[in-house]
């Protein structure tokens, strides 16, 4: 009988290779993202608005969130993050998050 | 016949693992989703793939799952045909023959139980030859069939 031979069959291997590279793909995927995640998460700290400047590809509406959360967490905050510093520049004028999203004194005053 | 299908394990993991990447595809999808990230984002492109991955490695292991299937059932049908021919009495030369192939196959693919049963049907026809060759020889012609 010539199909009775005792090799690995070709719809096994090929099933076999691509179901570990699926899942070492999204397993690679589930802690790319958990990772990312974690450095994105800026809300529920004072300096997280600050944090979000570290990454570019953070997204708008995470920017305009975290800030969102720190003007509505302190009556103080907002006054802090639209007051130019010694350099002239203000803090949300200094992030380029903010910038790159349009967030200016105005926007940030808006909020409130 | 054909090729046998692999062994039941083997198939089986096969299945498993293309389920699982689909499980952790998903939660990464949806870890994805609930952060806002925009369809650009490469985490996107990764989690396509290894999904289109995961649903082919799934497909594959449902193929192989079917073949066995498939493969078992037409062993199934030859046991009862031949268990069939020899409570009637009819030749099974080609029976056995058939039967032994099948039994080999059988125990490439790890199906032991089958191919045993096979193996004590393949005895008893050759028991009920072996009776009735020696019925005597005014029954039998020179190649040991019975008129």
């Amino acid at each position: 009988m010539p199909g009775a031979v005792a090799t690995r069959d070709g719809t096994l291997v090929a099933g076999f290779i691509t179901g570990v590279a699926g899942v070492i793909g999204s397993v690679l995927a589930l802690i790319g993202v958990l990772a990312t995640g974690e450095s994105d998460d800026t809300s529920g700290v004072s300096s997280g608005v600050v944090s979000t400047t570290t990454t570019s590809d953070v997204s708008c509406i995470a920017v305009v969130k975290a800030y969102r959360v720190e003007i509505q967490s302190s009556s103080k905050m907002l006054a802090l993050l639209t007051t130019a510093g010694p350099d002239g520049v203000s803090p949300v004028q200094a992030d380029p998050a903010a910038r790159r999203c349009g967030l200016g004194e105005t926007s940030l005053m808006q909020m409130r | 016949m054909g090729r046998p299908p692999p062994r039941a394990f083997d198939t089986v993991l096969v299945c498993v693992t293309g389920a699982t990447g689909i499980i952790v595809t998903l939660i990464a999808a949806g870890l994805l989703l609930a952060r806002d990230e925009g369809i650009s984002s490469a985490w996107w492109a990764m989690v396509a793939v290894s999904g289109a991955l995961a649903l082919i490695a799934l497909g594959l292991g449902l193929v192989l799952l079917v073949r066995r299937r498939t493969f078992l059932a037409r062993a199934r049908l030859l046991l009862i045909e031949f268990d069939e021919a020899l409570e009637e009495g009819e030749d099974t030369e080609r029976l056995q023959r058939e039967a032994m192939a099948w039994r080999d196959a059988l125990l490439i693919s790890g199906d032991l139980e089958l191919a045993e049963q096979l193996t004590d049907a393949r005895r008893r026809a050759r028991r009920s030859t072996a009776a009735m060759a020696s019925d005597g020889p005014a029954t039998t012609d020179d190649l040991g069939e019975r008129w």
